[in-house]
């Protein structure tokens, strides 16, 4: 194997057969399978190599990494030739130094040498090699060619002329990303690497995830200048985790002069391995916006928010909050948080809540996509939680993916599944659209927006029906199992592909496929988590991973996807209206007794509080009087066909704690601005629960200040008396009284990087939480569910409008619309719809159309042209505040709603 | 004859006929690339860009790929295809007996760089390797006759002298105006 299937910290070693053999006449202990060059990097011998990088199959095309084996007949690429038992290797002899400073010289003979300006200068391969190797020749003839023009894309420039032919960003393209942007063009002398018809790049399918920048050893692809930028050696490298999605990429940020300039990537280290997605890389901008809140602001009289300290704005805040209290009790404050808030503002937050103001009103704002997730879970194998890792995912034989259009939610964790296309392994896919996953899997089921159950019963019926169970797992770990059966006794496999609206051979060869393999996994995302049968499609896909005991072993498990760099960190840290820390109920006596002897504060006896999905309705009857809002804007956010505006025009008091003034701000009484995730400490939880660092690689703009010093302060107007000197000192109280959190400290990060909180169930923080049995024993089969949860469309609304995420924008956009190398991309908000629809409608690409909800909200959107969409299908995504979706969507737990479009004139 | 040309069929509609039934021959098959690349040029005459796209879509690989292939061999062509192909060898023999020189005053005999076309589509000129009659070397081949032991001066008259032929038989079917005629843009890049 080669090093791709290293992961950082944790190399996956199936009893590997050791073999000894001798580098430079050291002998050294290896394992078979790994590469010399491996072995060499692993013991601290540098082979140079121009060719290679982990993250792709061996290439052998650049000979820099020539080695001398005895008894071979000539020198072999240490990059691509495995280790030997008793095997002698040179690496740095007399011929192989001077075959090094040939293939130097040849590079060289015909680069532009333009270091003084080129963005790679002090990061690049062939500088390195050229100093150590002593290349000084200026060839016989030599001729600087030009450099060129960067290209038109905003964020990554192409100077072919510097590039030095050895393919990386071709097979990283191709291999990685599956997609293929680069190519060889001509061959021998005349050999160029560039796109197809040097098109620009926006015009070949790339999503600018920067994987070619990472690779490119030299400067023939890297990034744009930016303005602001600065050479290598100038920047300051702080190692901290993206702040957007789950997947919890490891990401560089270089400063200059207290500006980020760059992001950069790792290979090899990280969850990512050096890979990220345009978010992670390009999108950073915000960080430096001009609209960036650098004073606190309070609504004065005349209904103008204005500039005050932070003293008076405090003040104004905790008069409210206590106001509030004495009139009506605890409960009439509700805080609501975003998924980018750290588990330290978190877990203060929280406490706020709950000792201080006497509240179990605290919920993270995306609680509603979770949800079902997290209830069909703890039901079925007494765990809310992910059952596994990426690493797991590597194993399986046959992946799952439902509801989610994984390579734009969860760009960087969609590369283990097109790995797994890659490798020949059976992926299966359900979603209506044919997302890029899709049209890439083996199966595509396109299944009706609503009708997963359907999907899930034909399978689980067919996988019985063809006796693909495993039933020495279901008697060891299972009960239930006879009222699952019973349940679908009267299903047809037949019946059901015909209400799911796909072809009922594909679902039952879907099945079969998934039934006969030998470890499967299922990602579960948004698209089926939400709508009135949202909790049965859980508890279906996790009685299909029962029913296939592909529960807690290597290679299987179930992933509900989770959309915010710490949206499980919320859920861990209590930011949740019935749960405390470390997942206990707030029903539960003995958690609350200990909780209060921690905080040395009352809260026994505080009933469950709102949760985000009933925010709307609590606020609208005057049940929540203040509202204190972290990091999220519920503005875009909260689902409710109008009622969210009403709702928070109607509130008390609202105070928005945050980096932007944001859609809910124009509600806010007080504004407190707060850091960026690079301006602060603490940690996040990704959507597999590994525990990553993130640091501050500036200090806060202006008189903005991270999120938990400012629920710090505020706890302590309100009369607490914390002292916490920083973020650690939180983290130290969660190990406390978090079970899950106990082993989890900043110096243990600091050694591994990344941890595993451990589940509760059993103690080490391993990989597979469930491999040790369920909680209380036995996990439970659910009776499966009937019915499904479709949409009534009809000629007045004849179209179903379904929403999800675009790979450039993040949640509800606050971030992403204000970085350029996003916004330069992908700047509005689009209303896909099939050809065939916009030809009957009579609409062309990038003409405006109204669509409009059977509630008569309405919004107006530029369309695309997109045959991913199916017919009778339309898709917003929800970044957007000039297209409001949410406005569209009924309540939390309703089915997508159908709409009417209609063309806007003029 | 000097004076024969590649044929072309001129049926459109028949051309994506037999097109369609070749993507779907190869769909799905592994190492499809090269057969439809071939078969695509057999029926074109080139590979026009909206063809290769639909190569590679059937044959599973990026586009990126098909025109690596596709420029890699010299068999293949990117480009419509002037009906007379003026090859200038620049094999080592004939690179060491001047090609370059002889290259450079064909192309400002027609007016065109290696690679293109004349604007009438009569002639293109292509540099290749060597054409195996190295003992004659410098060696032109116009069309599928060599012409060899070549100066710049002689060189043009071979080419001039042909051209006198082809736009003799051709004149009046409207297809001729002289070569270099063109113009001369693009000479010096
Ligand atoms: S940015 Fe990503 S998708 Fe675009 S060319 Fe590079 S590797 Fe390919
Ligand atoms: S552009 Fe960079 S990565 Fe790509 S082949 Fe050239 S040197 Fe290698
Ligand atoms: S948004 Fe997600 S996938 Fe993209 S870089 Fe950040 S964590 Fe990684
Ligand atoms: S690194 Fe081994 S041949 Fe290039
Ligand atoms: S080199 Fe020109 S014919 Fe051989």
């Amino acid at each position: 194997m080669s090093a791709t299937e290293t992961t950082g910290d944790q190399v996956v070693t199936p009893n590997k057969e050791v073999v000894t053999l001798s580098i430079n006449g050291q002998e050294i202990q290896a394992q078979a399978g790994q590469t010399i060059l491996e072995v060499a990097q692993a013991n601290g011998v540098d082979i140079p190599t121009l060719c290679h990088d982990p993250r792709l199959e061996p290439y052998g095309a650049c000979r820099m990494c020539l080695v001398e084996v005895e008894g071979a007949r000539g020198p072999m690429a240490s990059c691509g030739t495995m280790v030997r038992e008793g095997m002698k290797v040179q690496t740095h002899s007399e011929k192989i130094v001077k075959l090094r400073k040939f293939v130097l010289e040849l590079l060289l003979t015909n680069h532009p040498l333009d270091c003084p300006v080129c963005e790679a200068a002090g990061d690049c391969r062939l500088q390195d090699y050229a100093y150590e190797y002593l290349v000084d020749m200026v060839p016989w003839g030599w001729r600087a060619p030009l450099a060129g023009d960067p290209g038109t894309h905003p964020n990554i420039a192409h100077f072919g002329a510097r590039c030095i032919l050895c393919g990386r960003c071709v097979r990283i393209c191709r291999e990685v990303m599956s997609i293929g942007c680069w190519g060889y063009l001509n061959r021998g002398y005349d050999s160029e690497v560039d796109t197809p018809y040097r098109l620009p790049l926006q015009e070949v399918d790339c999503v600018s995830c920067g994987q070619c920048v990472s690779t490119c050893p030299v400067g023939a692809i890297v990034g744009q200048r930016t303005p602001g930028g600065a050479r290598e050696w100038q920047t300051e490298k702080t190692v901290t985790t993206c702040a957007y999605c789950a997947d919890g990429c490891r990401q560089v940020l270089h400063t200059y002069r207290g500006k980020v300039v760059r992001v950069a990537s790792e290979t090899e280290k990280g969850l990512n391995q050096g890979n990220l997605c345009v978010k992670g890389r390009y999108g950073m901008g915000y960080v430096a916006a001009p609209d960036r809140l650098t004073k606190p602001m309070i609504r004065d009289a005349s209904g103008t928010l204005v500039e005050s300290t932070w003293d008076d704005a405090l003040k104004s805040v905790a008069e409210k909050m206590t106001a509030a209290k004495e009139d009506k009790g605890g409960r009439a404050v509700a805080a609501v948080c975003g998924t980018h808030s750290t588990n330290e503002a978190a877990y203060l937050l929280q406490k706020l809540m709950r000792s201080v103001v006497g509240s179990n009103n605290v919920d993270a704002i995306d609680h509603g996509e979770q949800a079902a997730a997290e209830e069909a879970l703890m039901d079925g194998f007494g765990l809310p939680v992910v059952s596994n890792s990426r690493e797991e995912l590597r194993e399986a034989d046959a992946i799952l993916v439902i509801g989610s259009n994984l390579t734009e939610s969860h760009p960087v964790l969609a590369l283990e599944v097109i790995r797994a296309v890659r490798l020949g392994k059976t992926v299966i896919v359900m979603d209506p659209r044919v997302t890029e996953l899709a049209s890439k899997a083996g199966y595509h089921l396109a299944v009706r927006p609503g009708a997963d159950l359907a999907v899930l019963r034909a399978m689980v019926k067919h996988m019985m029906e063809l006796d693909l169970t495993d039933t020495d797992f279901m008697a060891a770990h299972t009960d239930g199992f006879e009222g699952f059966e019973k349940s679908l006794a009267d299903v047809d496999v037949s019946v059901e592909a015909v209400t799911a609206g796909v072809d009922a051979e594909l679902v039952r060869a879907a099945a079969a496929a998934f039934g006969r393999a030998g470890s499967a996994a299922v990602l579960v995302g948004t698209g089926a988590a939400q709508g009135p049968k949202s909790k049965a499609v859980m508890a279906a896909i996790a009685d299909l991973m029962l029913l296939t005991g592909n529960v807690g072993r290597p290679g299987t498990g179930l992933f509900p996807l989770r959309s915010g760099a710490n949206s499980q960190g919320l859920a861990d840290m209590g930011v949740r209206p019935d749960k405390f820390p470390g997942g206990a109920s707030v029903a539960d006596a003995a958690a609350a007794a200990r909780l209060e002897a921690a905080w040395g504060m009352p809260i026994s006896g505080l009933a469950a509080g709102v949760p985000t999905m009933r925010l709307v309705d609590a606020l609208r009857s005057g049940d929540i009087e203040v509202l204190y809002v972290v990091g999220a804007d519920p503005a875009l956010a909260l689902r409710g066909e109008g009622a969210v505006h009403e709702a928070l025009e109607q509130a008390g008091f609202v105070v928005v704690q945050d980096s932007f003034l944001t859609e809910t701000a124009r509600y806010a009484d007080v504004v407190l601005p707060a850091a960026v995730a690079s301006e602060d400490e603490g940690t996040f939880t990704n959507g597999e629960r590994f525990v990553q660092r993130v640091r501050a690689a500036a200090p806060p703009l202006g008189d903005s200040l991270p999120d938990w010093k400012i629920v710090q302060m505020l706890a302590n107007r309100l009369g607490a008396d914390w002292a916490y000197a920083a973020p650690v000192d939180v983290m130290a109280e969660v190990a406390d009284v978090a079970p899950p959190y106990r082993d989890v400290t900043y110096e243990k990060l600091e050694e591994v990087e990344l941890q595993r909180p451990c589940s509760g169930i059993e103690h080490g923080g391993t990989a597979v939480p469930c491999s040790k049995g369920f909680e209380g024993g036995k996990a439970v089969f659910a009776p499966v569910e009937e019915g499904v949860a479709e949409t009534a469309t009809d000629a007045a609304f004849p179209f179903i409008l379904i929403t999800g995420s675009v790979r450039e924008h993040h949640g509800t956009g606050e971030r992403t619309r204000r970085s350029a190398g996003v916004t330069d991309l992908v700047g509005e908000a689009r209303l896909r719809l099939n050809p065939a629809d916009a030809e009957t409608l009579r609409v062309l690409e990038g003409e405006t159309v109204r669509v409009s909800g059977r509630a008569g909200s309405a919004v107006e959107a530029p369309v695309s042209l997109d045959t991913r969409t199916p017919q009778g299908i339309v898709f917003l995504p929800g970044f957007s505040p000039e297209v409001p979706i949410n406005h569209l969507l009924g309540p939390e737990g309703s089915p997508a709603p159908a709409v009417r479009l209609e063309r806007v004139d003029g | 004859m000097t004076t024969e040309a590649t044929t072309y069929d001129t049926d459109e509609q028949e051309q994506e006929e037999r097109f369609a039934e070749l993507l779907d021959r190869y769909k799905g098959q592994a190492g499809a690339l090269v057969p439809l690349l071939q078969g695509g040029q057999a029926i074109f005459g080139y590979l026009p860009e909206d063809v290769m796209r639909r190569v590679a879509k059937a044959a599973g690989e990026p586009l990126s790929k098909a025109v690596g292939v596709a420029t890699f061999y010299s068999q293949f062509r990117l480009r419509p295809h002037a009906k007379h192909t003026i090859r200038c060898c620049h094999g080592t023999a004939c690179h060491v007996s001047g090609a370059a020189r002889i290259s450079e005053e064909l192309e400002k005999c027609l007016g065109i760089e290696a690679g293109e076309n004349t604007p009438d589509m009569l002639y293109t000129i292509e540099e290749v390797h060597c054409v195996g009659a190295c003992g004659m070397a410098p060696v032109v081949m116009i069309n599928d006759r060599a012409h060899g032991k070549l100066t710049p001066e002689k060189a043009v008259e071979v080419v001039k002298a042909f051209k006198a032929e082809v736009e003799g038989a051709s004149a009046g079917d409207g297809r001729g105006a002289p070569a270099g005629a063109g113009g001369r843009e693009g000479e010096d890049t």
